[in-house]
């Protein structure tokens, strides 16, 4: 028999009980009258501040819980209720690594397999029209992010089509790609999508890393334009 | 601990009695340090985890009067609100993209208004996310919990935010004044309904000078910065691009005092029933754990890159053979990516240590052992009621990123 302070979980008041521990149950006493029993295998141990055992029955919907701070009790306590500790059971680091590490590997999978797998299969299935609308949507920004640096002198522009037109004789007389030029230091193209008609590239005429063969037609295009349209 | 209280736990009229924080900086530190590391392996996942172990560490170290408060949420429960906020969030997600193709046809950047679709749901969140944490708090044996819905509260912190920004700040202080009464009037302990006796105006006495003082420094800046674009190209050109930068530090300087204010104003204002508290919070105490955070960030980051780059010279020399033969190229390569992809993620999880320690912890530390309740005995009479709330704030919180604290 010793002190300890029982919250009811039904009102907010402060009870100093007497605590028996017995070999199947905590019995607990607020003087002659009997509050509560928990039983043993029932008993479960709460986060608390050090030097006080904080106790909890399991399954029990009320919030009602037991501190104790005297260390023989908590003793005695420790003995007899063999499950303090058996709420984290189920929190296990290895079973959270394990299915972690599953959803990782079913997400990857996803990303890396299935997903090529569904465009490769979905790409034909998207009507042109759908495409020239993303091409549309993207073409809007790059107009507006560098209005006023599309090269649109008359002098360049047939040079470009000159260029463009033997491009596309050379390569796939099909595809009808809409070429323009763009004045800005960052070496790059965009290709958008939309088909024949939509498609634009934008490139930049101060590219100087084009020394493999395989730009060489593009240089040609550079050196021809910048002669067209010396700004 | 429980010296001071007597056997039939009532206390003396109107006693005051100190809040105290207990908790040990090292323990902290152990989980927070063990837990960022398996979110390594875990990708991500354990963050939930680690969530529920700092909380219940921070609540359950939290006394008044040597009784302490205990968090009894769940990491599952984190876990399946992270997943109901996916749930939401990729259908809208999904519609997001159809809608801004379509409005981007017509107008360029015509789709960018849509953002704020996220933004009204990040004050839904938040606003939800304090309810579930309210209702996993308790003290006594008996649980916080809140009224209120998420959206109206989402619709007047948008009004008030735009009021604020009209204002240039100006009525900032009644935006946080009536938010906090709309959240703490909505707040109960069991039957006992929180309050919250500061006002706008009160709070606005308290800190005025430093909203002063910041728009002195913001007109300054923009007066400056008018002369320097007057002046000849070159210096002035390169001036210019400095205030941006000093703007943004005497944001910094006074984000902490501004804070402090808040802080003492708003624990100074909180009432339950016959409770109330008062706060010994001083401003200094914010700076210092501000630069705290600052120091150690800028020190953890030159040890990792000095560290890095030993390790990066080294395996430049170890496998300087090894490169040039073509078989091995492709494995080397593979591994030399993975090692630069957890230095990142080390450095990133080491950044987030330091600042959950400092401002997570600190600042709770410090907040609780400055702050005194009264009346505590009155709080005897108070009776269990509320359930608990739902899991979706905390996941819409965590998945839009959207601040809500520990």
């Amino acid at each position: 028999m010793a002190d300890a302070v029982f919250y009811d979980g039904e009102s907010a008041r402060r009870r100093t009980v007497s605590v028996n521990v017995a070999a199947s149950a905590l019995g607990i006493h607020e003087g002659p009258e009997r509050v509560a029993s928990w039983p043993v295998a029932e008993v479960r141990q709460r986060e608390a501040p050090n030097g006080v055992v904080r106790l909890m029955r399991r399954g029990a919907s009320s919030l009602a819980r037991l501190d104790v701070t005297d260390a023989e009790l908590q003793a005695a306590i420790r003995m007899s209720c063999r499950h303090l500790g058996d709420s984290d059971r189920r929190e296990r680091t290895g079973r959270i690594l394990f299915w972690s590490a599953a959803a990782t590997v079913s997400i990857l999978l996803c990303v890396f397999l299935l997903l090529p797998i569904l465009a490769e299969r979905l790409t034909p299935l998207i009507p042109i029209s759908y495409e020239r609308r993303l091409g549309t949507a993207v073409d809007n920004q790059v107009r507006t992010i560098f209005s006023g640096k599309i090269c649109e002198k008359p002098r360049g522009l047939s040079a470009l089509k000159v260029l463009t037109a033997r491009l596309q004789n050379a390569q796939n007389p099909q595809v009808d790609v809409d070429v323009a030029v763009l004045d800005s230091k960052v070496p790059n193209a965009i290709a958008l999508p939309g088909g024949s008609i939509y498609s634009r590239l934008f490139w930049t005429r101060r590219n100087p890393s084009m020394r493999s063969p395989e730009f060489w037609p593009m240089k040609w295009v550079m050196s021809l334009i910048a002669t067209g349209s010396a700004r | 601990m429980t010296a001071s209280l007597h056997a039939d736990g009532t206390l003396p009229a109107s006693q005051s009695s100190p809040m105290s924080f207990s908790g040990q900086g090292r323990e902290f530190l152990r989980l927070l340090i063990t837990g960022s590391l398996f979110q390594i392996p875990t990708f991500g996942f354990y963050r939930f985890w680690l969530t529920t172990k700092l909380r219940r560490h921070l609540w359950a170290n939290t006394q008044i009067e040597g009784e302490a408060f205990e968090y009894t949420g769940t990491a599952k429960e984190l876990l399946i609100g992270f997943l109901i906020a996916l749930a939401v969030l990729v259908p809208l997600y999904v519609a997001y993209a159809i809608l801004g193709v379509i409005l981007e046809e017509q107008y360029a950047f015509a789709s960018v208004p849509l953002v704020v679709i996220m933004y009204v749901l990040a004050h839904f969140g938040s606003y939800r996310a304090r309810k579930y944490r309210a209702s996993r708090t308790m003290f006594r044996g008996i649980r916080f919990w809140m009224k209120g819905s998420g959206w109206p509260y989402a619709f007047r912190a948008v009004l008030w935010d735009l009021s604020t920004v009209l204002t240039l700040g100006l009525a900032l202080p009644w935006a946080m004044a009536s938010l906090e009464r709309y959240r703490m009037c909505n707040t109960y302990f069991g039957n006992v309904q929180g309050d919250i006796a500061g006002t706008g105006w009160s709070l606005f006495k308290r800190g005025w000078w430093v909203w002063a003082l910041g728009l002195v420094g913001l007109i300054c800046f923009a007066l400056l910065a008018f002369v320097l674009s007057k002046l000849s190209v070159g210096r002035g050109e390169r001036a210019l691009q400095v205030i941006p930068f000093l703007l943004i530090l005497v944001g910094l300087a006074l984000l902490p005092l501004a804070m402090a204010i808040f802080t003492r104003w708003h624990i100074d204002g909180l009432r339950f029933g016959d409770v109330t508290a008062a706060s010994g919070f001083r401003a200094g105490t914010y700076y210092g754990l501000f630069f705290k955070l600052i120091f150690s960030s800028i020190g953890f980051l030159v040890a990792f890159g000095l560290v890095g780059g030993l390790l990066g010279f080294l395996f430049a020399t170890v496998f300087k053979g090894v490169m040039t033969a073509p078989e091995c190229f492709s494995w080397t390569s593979v591994s030399a990516g993975l090692l630069v992809a957890i230095g990142y993620l080390i450095a990133l999880l080491g950044l987030g240590v330091l600042q959950r320690y400092f401002l997570g912890r600190g600042l709770w530390a410090a907040i609780v052992s400055s702050t005194a309740i009264t009346n505590l005995q009155s709080i005897d009479a108070a009776v269990a009621a509320g359930e608990p709330a739902g899991v979706l704030g905390e996941g819409l919180a965590d998945a839009l990123d959207f601040n809500v604290g520990i």
